[in-house]
């Protein structure tokens, strides 16, 4: 192979292995619907390289896919035939979309409860990532309350995770587990008796390792997101 | 190599029950694929073709003949390996399954495209499905908290095993093993997870020209070792 092959060829071994980034991954893609060589040398790579799909040990896929793929391909049933609005509603772009919308709207939601004018004076949080102001959770609490957490924009956590809400207390220093946090942005109730000044941390812990009662337990994973309690009256 | 000289791939799926399965999913029975799934040695042979020895490029021949049938059987004999492949790229099941649904519905449309003398069913599946899962994370970056890819399951025996299945994963077998250990983990992460060469750079400590220069010299080796 001369030079300039072995560098499309190259540029072929990455784009199957997943290495280049989505412009380039794009651009080869486009360039090998109308050049049969590079169409050709992507092929070879699919082939050399596939069989690693199989260190992955297969996994039953959820039951209800089946019947989303069939109700997708007009050909495979003659239910969906001619109702474009149905194929539209079981489509996964229109469910993407509809969810990013129902999205939206629960944070702008959110943001009415949050700012709605209070007759108590209030304690207020609002958890940002570590290197970031971009609020991810945000925490209320009346005097003597309950802190109610829910997060603003929706977060995935890996199986086997889970978010856990703590107070650094201000003299000691000493950090107070609160519980877990859904990371589907549900509000929670969690009992603390804090006050402002109080810092919220959340962090990355192993699932089922959140605390039952044991007040001296620390934490064990990343801290994700802090923010410190200020009154508003 | 000829594409006839596969074995037959679903040898991978018949025997084997699914390891494990993830807390939280379908609780319902898996349908295992039995011998009764395969196209039947008999009418193989009166049909001749490449069927008689892949069935997966035989029902590929049959789907782009309009055989419903077919579309449902290979769901069935290979959605469990692509489901774990595109889970495992993007990390969540709703993904994988949307990653799923969308290539599926690419080998309905495509299936005739599938030339069985240019390279084997299963290679064309899988990359089809990565692909998607590939769009998928690339397009929202991956933001799952604390994801971590299971290392561990790569080197176990089961594994191992199962990539050896046919010529062509016993030979890449092969060929990654004689090369250099970080090559051949940086090929297996990038493949597997999907990850990008800053993600591996950043996961695995390594300064980002040394991952896209150990990453060519390893497929370099590999297409080298492979000999075509």
């Amino acid at each position: 192979m001369s030079g300039s092959d072995d560098e499309r060829d190259l540029a072929a071994a990455e784009y199957v292995l997943g290495t280049l980034d989505a412009a380039s991954a794009r651009a080869l893609a486009r360039a090998a619907e109308t050049d049969p060589a590079l169409a050709g040398a992507i092929a070879a790579w699919e082939r050399r390289l596939a069989p690693l799909a199989r260190l992955v040990p297969p996994v039953a896929p959820p039951a209800d896919l089946w019947p989303r793929i069939a109700a997708a391909t007009p050909t495979a049933t003659p239910m969906t035939s001619g109702r474009p609005l149905a194929r539209a509603w079981q489509s996964v772009r229109f469910w993407r979309v509809s969810t990013a919308g129902a999205l939206a709207l629960a944070a702008v939601l959110a943001g009415l409860i949050v700012l709605r004018p209070s007759q108590h004076p209030m304690y207020m949080a609002s958890l940002t990532p570590m290197r970031s102001h971009t609020p991810m959770f945000v925490a209320e609490m009346r005097p003597g309350g309950p802190l109610m957490v829910h997060a603003l924009s929706p977060v995935t956590v890996a199986e086997g995770k889970a978010l856990e809400l703590w107070a650094k207390q201000a003299r000691s220093g000493a950090m107070i587990p609160l519980g877990v946090v859904p990371a589907s942005g549900r509000r929670v109730r969690m009992i603390a008796d804090l006050g402002a000044g109080t810092e919220l941390m959340i962090s990355l812990e192993p699932a089922g390792a959140s605390p039952s009662g044991a007040s001296d337990r620390a934490p064990r994973g990343p801290m994700l997101y802090e923010g410190r309690l200020v009154r508003i009256d | 190599m000829s594409a006839f000289a596969l074995a037959p791939l679903p040898s991978l799926f018949v025997p084997r029950p699914i390891p494990y399965r993830r807390a939280g999913m379908a609780s319902g029975p898996a349908r295992h694929p039995s011998e009764e799934d395969m196209p039947r040695r008999r009418e193989d042979a009166a049909g001749g073709g490449a069927a008689a020895v892949n069935p997966l490029a035989g029902l590929l021949g049959r789907i782009a003949a309009g055989d419903q049938a077919a579309f449902r059987k290979l769901y069935e004999l290979v959605s469990p390996l692509l489901y774990a492949v595109a889970l495992r790229i993007t990390g969540e099941r709703a993904l994988a399954a949307d990653a799923l649904q969308e290539a599926f519905i690419q080998v309905l449309n495509r299936s005739s495209r599938f030339d069985p003398a240019r390279g084997s069913a299963e290679a064309w599946l899988v990359s089809l499905v990565r692909y998607r899962a590939l769009d998928i994370v690339r397009g929202r970056r991956r933001e799952v908290l604390g994801f971590e890819p299971e290392d561990a399951a790569l080197d176990e025996p089961d594994a191992l095993a199962r990539l050896s299945a046919d010529e062509d994963g016993a030979a890449l077998r092969t060929c990654l093993e004689a090369l250099e250990a970080d090559r051949r983990r940086l090929i297996e992460l990038a493949f597997l997870d999907g990850f990008s060469q800053a993600e591996l750079a950043q996961r695995l400590g390594m300064p980002l020209g040394t991952v896209k220069s150990s990453i060519r010299r390893g497929l370099l080796k590999l297409r080298e070792c492979l000999g075509r």
